[in-house]
């Protein structure tokens, strides 16, 4: 108890409040920008670290985290552009209730959803810390694998009209991750002979092309028209029915985000599609999915924060990363002369428990001043097109080159952005193809170890227990989405 | 049947093909049951699977089952909207091309201004010249001088 204590004065100190505050603006800023992401602005921000405390500089970082982790829900919702992938699913419904003039409430519920995510994963990584990772160290490939096919089963829930369309572009993103050399047999595959293509596609200029740019392409085609959304956006808060609406469906979010935050790479990309796939499949009304339905917005982003502090579980005391930002966060952490680990709780628990605390501040911090923002960060929508489209195109292009100073990033991301606009020219959905570029390298590499594993024996899939409970679920997952989208597709006709 | 249907089964029946066929060309480990040709090649079959069915469906049906191209693209698209698009994607390859070569200074402010050009229906130099040399200083400061990027110079001033 007196730890906590101790700990509740340290992150109030001014200093800490200080980077605690300024984090979270800068991270809903920057994530308020196609291709400025969580991952881009920690690596760039370490440097500026070094001479900040070890609890400053790890408060300001894991705020900035949270804040870009709501922050790229604005433009998601706004203009249809997510500000990091993992945002993407906020997209399908967040667009949609932009265009009925509702971004306001949009936006404020993935606001809220992320505040209650954050603050669910939070308690759940006090209590449960060294539990849950124990659980986690028991998953082998086999698992891993089970685990990926279930989260290509989402596959299915954000495929829209289309499943046979969508899944030939979850197949197509399945093919493009092969691109690149065999992690197993060192053998280039599909590189052409282009010595870049060797360390396959990168997946943020992948998503940068898909959304941002794609969205550019179409606004020139729509032309300098009427823009949709046109009206003051009014109501910003949402009502009580709405929000209550979305309280069971942001705690499921919530629940996904912890889960899968805890499961060492699997990442808040997969955390809020995730969510998004089950928030439709247990949902009543599947087919108001894609047509503005708020709890479409709630769950992923809920799962979105979420994983925040779930992916904090493994890389505190396990030191192996629970996603990319944090594989970031660790450097920063040794940088600090802290390595992450068992030892860290041993050893440095005047550090650990202020991140716990700071973690709470912060996500609270999000909520205020999210809210007082709202007005400032949905002017997005007014500014003219003309000018609009070539902000984003210019940042999208500038934003996939700024992470790794390679132009080749750069042609990755104009090439998906022209990949996009005519797959959905072609009424092939590009969210699929942007989930399965993420789990297919995660799926194949797990299914061949499993297979090394088992000497080709394919029963080692059903022969664990974890393993065969994933294969249940998702069979029954994606007949129930087939049925419901079939189910869906009739009430439309009729 | 919609041309669109067809030309997108036709598309994803080659993309198939030729996935298939690349995998031919992989080295083999007869040891490994899974080795590097088993996932992409599995995977180009069932591509390959789907779009024949997406194929047979819209022929055998007659009109597409799955009506799921844009309305956008079911009315006659105007020659100006096409050369719009098409203007935009060859400026953004024009972009990823020139920017090693220029720098990113003067490859932004091309782009930024083409692109403001182009959604206008009347063009206004003065206009679009101040916004694109606004932008670009923008972006240099935030990229460059806060973020410290390393942005481009361009071969050509080294």
């Amino acid at each position: 108890m007196e730890a906590w204590l101790n700990s509740i004065v340290v992150i109030f100190q001014p200093l800490n409040i200080l980077m605690n505050i300024g984090g979270m603006l800068i991270g809903m800023c920057m994530s308020c920008i196609p291709g400025l992401t969580a991952t881009l602005a920690i690596s760039l921000l370490i440097p500026f670290t070094y001479g900040l405390p070890p609890v400053a500089s790890l408060i300001l970082l894991l705020s900035l985290y949270n804040g870009a982790m709501y922050g790229g829900s604005v433009t998601a919702i706004t203009i249809r552009t997510p500000g990091g992938p993992s945002n993407a699913p906020t997209v399908l419904d967040g667009y949609q209730l932009a265009l009925k003039g509702k971004a306001g409430t949009a936006i404020s519920i993935s606001l809220i959803a992320g505040t209650i995510g954050g603050l669910f994963s939070c308690v759940v990584m006090i209590l449960l810390s060294l539990p849950l990772s124990r659980i986690a160290l028991k998953f082998s490939p086999v698992e891993y694998f089970t685990l990926a096919l279930f989260g290509l089963s989402a596959v299915f829930a954000v495929s829209g009209k289309s499943m046979l369309k969508g899944t030939m572009s979850g197949i197509f993103g399945l093919i493009l991750g092969t691109i690149g050399m065999d992690e197993i047999l060192p053998i280039p595959r599909f590189t052409m002979g282009v010595k870049n293509l060797e360390g396959g596609i990168p997946f943020l200029p992948a998503v940068i092309g898909l959304f941002a740019l794609a969205e550019v392409f179409r606004l020139i085609e729509q032309g300098e028209v009427h823009t949709e959304i046109t009206a003051r956006i009014k109501n910003i808060l949402p009502t009580w029915k709405e929000f209550t609406g979305t309280l069971k469906e942001t705690l499921r979010g919530s629940v996904i985000g912890t889960w899968i935050g805890i499961l060492p790479g699997a990442g808040a990309t997969i955390a809020s599609f995730m969510a998004y796939s089950e928030t439709k499949r247990a949902s009543k009304h599947p087919e108001t999915f894609g047509t503005g339905d708020l709890n479409g917005v709630a769950s992923p982003e809920a799962a979105n924060n979420a994983n925040n502090a779930g992916a904090l579980i493994p890389t505190l005391t396990l030191g192996i990363p629970g996603d990319a930002v944090m594989a970031v966060l660790m450097s920063a952490l040794i940088v600090q002369g802290l390595q992450p680990g068992p030892f860290l709780f041993r050893d440095h628990m005047d550090v650990v428990y202020p991140i716990f605390s700071a973690m709470i501040l912060s996500n609270l911090l999000m909520l205020g001043l999210g809210f007082a923002l709202l007005p400032l960060s949905s002017n997005i929508a007014y500014i003219k097109k003309e000018i609009l489209v070539p902000i984003i195109a210019v940042s999208g292009i500038i934003g996939s080159f700024a992470a790794t100073g390679s132009l080749y990033e750069v042609g990755i991301a104009v090439f998906f952005g022209i990949l996009g606009y005519v797959m959905e020219r072609f009424g092939f959905p590009v969210a699929p193809l942007c989930l399965s570029l993420i789990l297919g390298p995660i799926a194949e590499n797990s299914l061949r170890q499993s297979l090394i594993m088992s000497r080709g024996n394919i029963t080692i899939f059903f022969t664990r227990p974890i393993s065969l409970i994933l294969i249940i679920v998702t069979i029954v997952s994606v007949i129930y989405l087939i049925i419901q989208g079939k189910r869906g597709a009739k009430l439309a006709e009729d | 049947m919609k041309k669109p249907e067809i030309i997108a089964s036709i598309l994803g029946l080659s993309l198939g093909l030729v996935t298939y066929w690349g995998t031919l060309h992989f080295r083999t480990f007869p040891i490994h049951l899974a080795g590097p040709e088993f996932f992409p090649r599995m995977l180009s079959i069932l591509l390959v699977g789907l779009s024949l069915a997406l194929l047979v469906l819209n022929l055998v049906k007659g009109k597409p089952l799955q009506n799921t191209t844009r309305e956008g693209a079911e009315r006659k698209e105007s020659a100006k909207q096409f050369s719009q698009i098409a203007s935009a994607m060859a400026a953004s390859v024009g972009y990823f091309l020139i920017m090693g070569f220029v720098g990113f200074l003067l490859s932004t402010f091309l782009y930024f201004g083409f692109l403001m050009l182009l959604m206008q229906r009347k063009k206004k130099y003065l206009r679009t010249t101040a916004w694109s040399l606004s932008i670009t200083i923008i972006a240099y400061i935030l990229f460059g001088v806060l973020l410290k990027a390393t942005l481009p110079v361009g071969t050509m001033f080294r």
